[in-house]
């Protein structure tokens, strides 16, 4: 995988998840990655739109316009059940992967040993 | 985040996604300058900052648009396939829920597209498929009839008549003769009887045919009578018999004994005008006698119309020649014209009528099926709109929910569809093999007619499209909450008066085809329950030709006797007897007698005579109404007897006693004939005509010595058993006797009227099964309609118990509503059927269109059909628990 793959791939997996608790306008999206991740994936924030928009051509979120509890408009996004689906997968795959990286890691720490 | 839904930038649906990227956006930094500023920034520098942090606004902005453009049509397809699998998937699962309207809905529609497709394949093929001829729309046929009294007789050309409308006639480019024939073909394998056709100079130019090997016949041996003994043999016989032999022009075959030269093979698929002719030869081969007698009437003329002349001229033209002839030849051409059919009509005209009636019958029976369809799906809708408003309510979009009955509509069009086409195709074979051959030509192809099955699937699909929109539409936009507060009444909407209207409609269509079908069966039985005036049950009955060739005229009667001496020291005939020609199997030609010694035309009846062999009444079993029947003696004697039918002694004779008068014959000189006795009318052409009030000319019978000739009938009465069992018996005698004499015309009595009554029967059974379809569908229909009554005035009969009102009461609501609608459509059929009954006219036989009985009958019928689709419903409708159902919802 390469960086920027790794990081796109990272960024619609933040925003699935972020998604799978709940309807959010972009905005929500973009402060509750900014939390969750503390400041670690500090990134253009404007990237989060077109990662969103594709997310939503793919089927895996889908969205619409509504106010918020303010009484502003504001485009919304959900998780499809294609989306609930990827996340699952994607979450799995990313375990699998930091076990592996775990094992490799603490064997060659053992070899080495 | 919980949020309300709202109408995005710049209206709604796809919008100008310009509008809605840049508010997405602004909405974003307008709240991340406000996190800003809440964390202590001033309201400009948190501006600033939100802005650098989100990155370039314009690429940004720019990125987004290109994905959303790129996405919003595979994003729309991809929805839109989910949506519809979904909508397919619970479509079914609810069909699947309500087995009963399923499959009946399925069924209904199964039938009547099946019925439909088969029918509409058949008439398709026998109506408007192409002759096997080419440019065969200019072919007509000319042929000779006599002008009788109810309509005109064709009866064939004799060869100098042909000749004569040749040379004489001006509307016809090319003009030939043919006639149709057998031979017995011997040698290469076993004897075997070939249907054959004579033909005469310029058919094969007429046809626009050539042999496909060899050659067709030159002028020699068209114009040398008796000498050139050649044939041309058809592709099918050339395969079976000769096995394709490339070699087989030249070659010598055996027909009636004789040798005859095979010059070439026609063409695959041609069987000459006759349709089934294996063998053509040229009409040369008859002989110079046959071909210069004028009253010998055999030959069919086939014509090609002049450039630019019609049908019409060509008619006016003939009558012309035949007046011409009438003058010139008196004695032979008295009453004589010349019809002008085209060939189209020849071959398949008898059957238009016909064709278009049962057309008509499975038109209506679409009508109906259609009809039942949009009742079946009204009920439903009206029975879901509960449902439908709780989803309204619940968020479901308009389009959403009409979508999906559209996939539901869809679904259940396909599965009928699906069951259609089984049906279809089963029916149109089934079809096709049980059509007599009258109605259906043997050149004609039945397929299935994919158009027409796609055709009819398309209209119902579309009825049922509507029938299921309808209501959800209006539900859709109805008002929620009156609409949750009617159906909680046991009410909703639901159109009552259409669905009434519908199954109106339903029954009287039913009816319609009842009727049509209860005529038929009477007109049928009558035909069936006219005795033809012998024991065509017992009988079995062959023709043999005994050629010029091989029997000189004196050897023929020693020949005669000895062949039915052998018959009868069979020990499985009990009895034969001989005859001029076999009743209902052709072969008959009538001429004038005279009465007495008059002289005048009133005294000149036109007669069919019959030369019939000793006990020929016994074995017959036609009865002797007065006197006595042509006996042994007669025959050895040179007495000049005769027996008169009673049709003949009806007309002649109304008020004496016809026996012991002389009857003239043929010529005035022959000394006459002395009557002897009065037979039983015989039916020799056909069961319907009115022979007793003179529709059809009488029959005379003399004995066998008399006026002899070459062609015979022989009947045989086995002593035991089936009159078919006879057939290896017959032709083990006559083939003893002569290898080469052949056999045509073979099989038992009862087949000719069979043959007869073919076309009856069909109709008659086609209609059958149509009105009974056409019942069923309406009952359903009835039924349908008043169970969603019922269900939708649950709560007023419910009132109306607790109230007090007895179950006989509740039931005789019920009842009575639909006994309304079924008798308004009984009163519209009956109606309706009266006068539609003019198009049956033509086919009915003893019973008149508006017969009082059969449509009292039919109309009785429906009545109790009403009564037995009206009592569940009423049933139920006393089943009611008033408490239930008032407390409920």
């Amino acid at each position: 995988m390469s960086g920027s793959d790794l990081f796109t791939g990272t960024l619609d997996l933040l925003i699935l998840r972020t998604l799978s608790v709940g309807a959010l306008h972009g905005y929500g999206i973009g402060k509750a990655i900014r939390s969750t991740s503390q400041g670690v994936l500090d990134v253009e924030e404007g990237a989060l739109y077109p990662a969103l928009h594709r997310l939503d051509r793919k089927g895996l979120v889908c969205s619409e316009w509504g106010k918020t509890e303010t009484g502003r408009r504001a485009r919304f996004y959900r998780l499809t059940e294609g989306g609930r689906r990827e996340l699952e997968m994607e979450a799995r795959r990313w375990s699998e992967y930091s076990d592996a990286v775990k094992a490799v890691l603490s064997a060659s720490e053992r070899g080495s040993a | 985040m919980r949020y309300r839904r709202d109408v995005p930038p710049g209206g709604g649906g796809d919008g100008d996604g310009r509008d809605e990227v840049s508010e997405e956006i602004r909405f974003y930094l307008e709240e991340r300058a406000r996190e800003l500023e809440d964390g202590g920034m001033s309201p400009e520098d948190a501006r600033r900052e939100a802005r650098r942090a989100f990155g370039d606004v314009d690429e940004v902005a720019a990125e987004v648009r290109r994905i959303d453009r790129k996405g919003r049509w595979g994003k729309t397809m991809k929805t839109w396939f989910h949506a519809v699998s979904r909508d397919a998937r619970y479509g079914l699962r609810g069909l699947r829920r309500n087995p009963a309207f399923t499959v009946v809905a399925v069924l209904t529609l199964g039938l009547g597209i099946g019925a439909v497709t088969a029918i509409f394949s058949v008439v398709n093929a026998s109506l408007l498929r192409a002759l096997p001829f080419d440019e065969a729309e200019e072919l007509v046929f000319l042929q000779g009839a006599y002008d009788a009294p109810d309509g005109p007789a064709v009866r064939g050309a004799s060869p100098p008549e042909a000749r004569d409308w040749e040379e004489m006639s001006r509307s016809f480019s090319e003009v030939a003769v043919a006639n149709g024939t057998s031979f017995t073909l011997t040698g290469d394998g076993p004897a075997e009887v070939v249907p054959a056709e004579r033909v005469g100079q310029g058919y094969f130019d007429l046809l626009r045919v050539d042999a496909a090997l060899g050659r067709t016949f030159t002028e020699e041996e068209y114009r040398e009578p008796g000498t050139h003994f050649v044939a041309l043999v058809s592709h099918d016989l050339w395969r079976r018999r000769f096995g394709s032999d490339p070699d087989v022009v030249g070659r010598r075959i055996d027909l009636g004994g004789q040798p005859w030269t095979v010059v070439g093979v026609l063409p695959p698929g041609f069987h000459g005008t006759t349709l089934n002719a294996d063998l053509v030869v040229p009409m040369a081969t008859l002989g110079e006698e046959a071909l210069s007698s004028r009253g010998s009437r055999f030959l069919a003329v086939v014509a090609r119309l002049a450039p630019g002349v019609d049908v019409e001229q060509a008619r006016a033209d003939m009558d012309r020649v035949a007046a011409r002839l009438e003058a010139e030849h008196p004695e032979n051409h008295e009453d004589r014209i010349a019809l002008v059919t085209p060939a189209r009509d020849v071959y398949l005209g008898s059957t238009r009528t016909l064709m278009l009636v049962i057309l008509g019958a499975a038109g209506l029976l679409l009508l109906i099926t259609a009809a039942n369809i949009v009742n079946l799906l009204l009920v439903r809708a009206t029975a879901r709109e509960g449902e439908v408003v709780m989803r309204r309510a619940l968020g479901a979009g308009r389009a959403r929910l009409l979508s999906q009955f559209v996939t539901e509509s869809l679904v259940l069009s396909a599965m009928g569809a699906a069951v259609g086409l089984v049906f279809g195709v089963w029916g149109a074979r089934a079809l096709a093999e049980t059509m007599p051959a009258a109605l259906l030509p043997a050149f004609v192809e039945v397929r299935p007619d994919a158009v027409v099955f796609l055709a009819v699937t398309g209209v119902m699909a579309l009825v049922g499209l509507v029938a299921g929109l309808a209501p959800g539409l209006t539900a859709a936009r109805k008002d929620v909450s009156e609409t949750l507060r009617s159906a909680g009444r046991g009410g909703g909407s639901g159109r009552p008066s259409l669905q009434g209207a519908v199954v109106v409609a339903e029954v009287a269509l039913a009816l319609l085809l009842l009727v049509g079908a209860g005529l038929m069966t009477r007109s049928f039985r009558a035909q069936l329950a006219v005795s033809p005036g012998y024991d065509f049950e017992e009988l079995y009955g062959f023709q043999l030709f005994f050629s010029g060739e091989r029997y000189e005229s004196e050897e023929i009667p020693a020949a005669l006797a000895e062949i039915l001496a052998r018959l009868e020291a069979r020990p499985e005939v009990a009895e034969a007897t001989v005859m001029s020609d076999i009743p209902l199997r052709g072969g008959f030609s009538a001429t004038y007698m005279w009465r007495g010694d008059a002289t005048a035309d009133e005294d000149r009846i036109r007669f069919y005579l019959h030369r019939v062999g000793p006990e020929w009444f016994d074995v017959m079993g036609t009865s002797v109404l007065r006197g006595r029947p042509i006996e042994s003696a007669d025959t050895e004697a040179e007495a000049q007897v005769a027996v008169i039918s009673q049709a003949l002694a009806d007309r002649f004779y109304p008020n004496e006693d016809p026996v012991g008068k002389t009857i003239f014959l043929a010529t005035r000189d022959d000394g006459g004939h002395t009557v002897v006795g009065i037979a039983e009318d015989v039916r020799y052409r056909d069961l319907t005509t009115d022979i007793r009030g003179g529709g059809d000319d009488p029959d005379v019978y003399v004995p066998w010595q008399r006026f002899p000739s070459r062609g015979v009938g022989i009947v045989l009465r086995p002593r035991a058993g089936d009159p078919a069992g006879l057939e290896k018996v017959a032709r083990r005698v006559v083939g003893d006797f002569d290898a080469l004499l052949a056999l045509t015309g073979t099989g038992p009595l009862s087949d000719d009227l069979r043959a007869q009554t073919a076309q009856a029967r069909f109709g008659t059974v086609l209609l059958a099964g149509f009105g009974v379809l056409a019942v069923i569908l309406s009952a359903v229909g009835l039924y349908g309609v008043l169970a969603f009554t019922v269900a939708r005035r649950t709560r007023e009969i419910a009132v109306r118990m607790a109230v007090g009102a007895e179950a006989g009461e509740v039931r005789r609501l019920v009842l009575g509503q639909g006994m309304r609608l079924a008798l308004f459509g009984v009163v519209l059929g009956l109606v309706a059927a009266f006068l539609a009954s003019r198009s049956l006219e033509a086919f009915l036989y003893g019973v008149s269109p508006v017969d009082v009985a059969t449509y009292g009958v039919v109309a009785a019928l429906m009545v109790v059909v009403a009564v037995v689709a009206t009592w569940i419903p009423a049933v139920r409708a006393t089943r009611v628990d008033p408490q239930h159902a008032l407390t409920v919802e």
